[in-house]
């Protein structure tokens, strides 16, 4: 079905050149699109909440393996046993962050103004994204000390 | 910079009626020298396919239409703001 309508000045100038039903691929791309809006929210949620028990579990297993890794009667010097406690401690900080990304968020908007609707939604997701990024980065970062260049128990 | 254009379809895939919508255009503007080149320069076509709903009948339809664009006024997006006013009476 082809028509062609021209409205406006010649600015500000539309031209339609068809119009159809909605194609099936189309359809299940808008479809996609209808999922992935809703459910970005309770995802980056979900994903907080499992990076929290991840950090929280991982500092007494790293505790657990440094126990069994060293030898009986090993006292560590400060600088050495300073550095075995900052990945507990970063795991520690990053499910911290994590628990803040996992808050709910407190914000008003009337649903009929779509426009209130979207900022909220926008401000929830990037907020989220800063937490989930930092607690990400600061989990990572835990690697550094077992690096080879920081020998641990050299 | 946002710019309310309205586009009219006349035959409803769906209802088979009228409709006319409102399209939120938005528009980068390029502050440039203007030339003699510039005076002989024609705006260029950009084609959108968009999806409507039809006001009658609640259900959805695509419709492919083309904007007008120049270098110093480009197209950055294209959103349908829904039916007119008049319509919805």
């Amino acid at each position: 079905m082809k028509k062609n309508e021209k409205m406006g000045n010649s600015n500000t100038e539309v031209k339609l050149e068809s119009v159809e039903p909605l194609s099936p691929h189309n359809e299940a791309l808008y479809e996609t699109g209808k999922e992935i809006l809703k459910s970005s929210i309770s995802t980056a949620r979900d994903f907080c909440k499992f990076m929290i028990t991840v950090s929280i579990g991982a500092i007494p297993i790293y505790l657990g393996l440094l126990g069994f890794v060293l030898p009986e009667n090993v006292v560590l010097p400060a600088t050495k046993l300073f550095l075995s406690v900052i990945p507990p401690f970063l795991f520690l900080i990053s499910s911290i962050i994590f628990i803040i990304g996992y808050f709910p968020q407190v914000d008003y908007f009337s649903l009929d103004i779509i426009e209130e609707i979207k900022d909220a939604y926008e401000k929830t997701i990037q907020r989220r994204r800063k937490f989930i990024n930092w607690g990400i980065i600061l989990s990572l970062w835990n690697r550094l000390p077992q690096c080879p260049n920081l020998p641990l128990f050299h | 910079m946002k710019a309310e254009e309205k586009l009219k379809i006349p035959d409803c895939p769906i209802c088979r009626g009228e409709h006319t919508y409102k399209l939120k255009v938005e528009r980068t503007y390029v502050i440039e020298r203007l030339t003699t080149n510039d005076l002989t320069k024609s705006s260029q076509p950009a084609s959108f396919t968009r999806i409507f709903v039809c006001p009658a009948k609640n259900e959805k339809f695509q419709a492919t239409f083309r904007l007008y664009q120049t270098t110093s006024a480009e197209i950055k997006s294209v959103t349908v703001g829904g039916v007119t006013e008049d319509e919805e009476e």
